[in-house]
């Protein structure tokens, strides 16, 4: 599975769209601290704009945009990965090559959590550049401890957890429709939709409410939510039980994704793409 | 394999570039794999979609250096046999075994042993030739730079491999598909109408490839609906109609088996030359078509037949053997309207 591995790889440092979505979590994110930046400069009470622009508030600023912007971005990479072998007819001839079919999904799944975990570091570390950068700017920078960095590595796990499925989803959901729009339409409409659908559900029942929790949405957002520390989206205290418990919800779906690829790319013929 | 037409020099380049000592464009022989050798055997194939039977109980095998040519009209299986042969459909029933190992007990078989370009060749649009493939010998592993440059040169696309594959043409395309089936020295190469769409040049070239390709000890298995194709680079011809086998043979044996002697002889009863002839041993069939006769025979009873016409007084001015052409055996047999290229 190294060799398929290595080639998937190499194929993915050769797509321009690859680094295209790269550019574009950096570019999110440097517009943000710079229309901060621009804001404490003409306000006139910068005091709020300037402590989110420093290294401690990091995850509840510059990186819920680059969890926003990834969340998007590894969503149409993941489904790409595996929906654009069927659109350009690559699937059979990448099939021939490989030693067995789960060898090569396998490395396609790798590939995807590689890229995924690449991007929102690069979310990470451009939004800690962008933030000593603009602090220092505005004259208000703080640096961080050991342990404010141990918060930071747990709060980017969240991220992780959080994020990580939608693209799962759009990759399981591309290579079992066999098609790119698919996975990226899914992916994307249901991270937005999902909400506003046990919205109404919940009008009718109540009973929705509870079903809801067991969804991807709600683990997802409660998990950002405690990055933000905002108390937004109505979770209240979120306790600790509470954040394992989606993590778990998660996980379940996450396996169940990653079963049904399986299942589907191994069971079907391969008689186009 | 006796055809050989090729011009391709370039070929000793793969060989020295693959550690080869011969002339050889993949050398089979340094695998110390004999020529003669069955690297390929399916065995009651059957492939159903619900109602539909693709595959019909087929059988075919392929020799290490030998051409067989798998013919028959559009939706006549042809490309569902390939895709089982190469495990991406799963047979109904049947076997393929592949080096004399099942296919479904080890599936890595394919990888190992076939190079296959598959109706059209396909590869990433955004990475160029030279890329390509060495993304592919990636997936493989082991396969050094020079192997790529080497199979580059082989197929006339050295000076291109630079640019984006989107931006080939379809010959290059092809050719580029070429370089890719014969990455890994495969025993068995399996070209799926391989000259689709290229200019008669481009077609010729290709065609100058296959052969070598047998001479050089490997399995080729072409799919192809271009008859004439198949007729000049093939040892053995296979047909097949919905699914199944139609006939099967060598190229001269088919041709031979659809000859026939056409017999003129003007001014006389074309019905009692025709009684006159139908006695004669070996004769399986006289006819009159447009003032001629039709006798379906092996040629080398000419002779007899005018010794035959001459005991009845019939002097023939002409008795000539006429050689059917792969397309009218081809037509002959599958009954189609539908006529081939």
């Amino acid at each position: 599975m190294i060799h398929l591995l290595r080639s998937e790889i190499f194929r993915l440092r050769k797509r321009p769209q690859a680094w295209i979505l790269a550019l574009i979590t950096v570019l999110s994110v440097g517009a943000f601290y710079v229309s901060l930046t621009i804001a404490a400069s003409v306000l006139s009470d910068p005091t709020d704009t300037e402590e989110s622009l420093i290294l401690p508030n990091i995850f509840e600023n510059g990186m819920q945009i680059a969890t926003l912007i990834g969340f998007i971005l590894t969503v149409v990479l993941a489904s790409g990965i595996i929906g654009n072998e069927y659109s350009w007819n690559t699937i059979r001839p990448l099939l021939a090559r490989a030693r067995s079919r789960s060898a090569l999904l396998s490395a396609k799944w790798i590939t995807v959590l590689l890229y995924s975990i690449g991007l929102y570091l690069l979310g990470l570390i451009t939004t800690i550049a962008f933030s000593a950068a603009s602090s220092a700017i505005v004259g208000n920078f703080e640096s961080v401890d050991a342990g404010m960095l141990g918060d930071w590595a747990v709060a980017f796990g969240r991220v992780l957890v959080s994020q990580l499925p939608y693209a799962a989803l759009a990759f399981s959901l591309a290579l079992i429709t066999r098609s790119n729009a698919v996975g990226i339409a899914v992916g994307i409409g249901l991270g937005f939709l999902e909400p506003a659908i046990f919205g109404l559900l919940g009008l009718v029942t109540d009973a929705f409410d509870e079903v809801r929790k067991f969804g991807l949405e709600y683990p997802s957002n409660l998990l950002v939510t405690m990055n933000a520390d905002t108390g937004f989206g109505g979770y209240g205290t979120i306790t600790t039980a509470d954040a394992w418990r989606a993590v778990a919800t998660l996980g379940v779906w996450v396996a169940i994704m990653v079963e049904a690829s399986y299942y589907f790319f191994n069971k079907r013929d391969v008689t186009s793409g | 394999m006796c055809v050989s037409t090729g011009t391709m020099a370039e070929a000793q380049g793969v060989a020295a570039a693959s550690g080869n000592a011969g002339p050889s464009v993949a050398g089979v022989g340094r695998r110390g794999q004999a020529q003669g050798q069955v690297i390929l055997e399916a065995s009651s194939l059957t492939k159903r979609f619900k109602q539909i039977v693709a595959v019909d109980d087929l059988n075919l095998s392929v020799k290490t250096g030998e051409v067989l040519g798998f013919l028959g009209p559009n939706g006549a299986g042809k490309s569902t046999t390939v895709g089982m042969i190469l495990g991406l459909i799963k047979p109904s029933s049947g076997t393929v075994r592949i080096a004399g190992q099942d296919l479904v007990t080890r599936p890595s078989l394919v990888s190992e042993n076939i190079g296959a370009i598959i109706e059209n060749p396909a590869f990433y649009p955004y990475m160029s030739g030279r890329d390509n493939l060495r993304a592919h010998a990636m997936a493989v592993g082991n396969i050094p730079e020079t192997r790529i440059d080497a199979l580059l040169d082989l197929v006339n696309l050295s000076e291109r491999a630079r640019h984006k594959y989107k931006t080939y043409s379809l010959g290059m395309k092809q050719r580029l598909g070429i370089a890719s089936t014969l990455l890994t020295d495969p025993a068995l190469v399996i070209l799926d109408e391989p000259t689709n769409g290229l200019d008669p040049a481009g077609q010729r070239e290709i065609r100058a490839i296959i052969p070598r390709l047998a001479d050089q000890g490997h399995g080729v298995l072409l799919a192809s609906h271009m008859l004439h194709e198949v007729e000049q680079v093939s040892d053995r011809v296979l047909i097949v109609r919905r699914g199944k086998l139609i006939t099967e043979g060598s190229v001269d044996d088919l041709l031979r088996r659809g000859g026939y002697i056409e017999v003129s002889v003007p001014g006389h009863d074309l019905e009692a030359a025709q009684r006159a002839i139908r006695p004669v041993p070996h004769v399986e069939q006289v006819t009159i078509e447009n003032g001629k006769l039709i006798v379906v025979a092996p040629e080398e009873i000419g002779s007899d037949l005018n010794r035959a016409l001459v005991e009845q007084g019939i002097f023939a001015s002409a008795i000539a053997p006429r050689h059917s052409t792969l397309e009218d055996l081809f037509l002959e047999l599958t009954d189609e309207t539908e006529i081939p290229a």
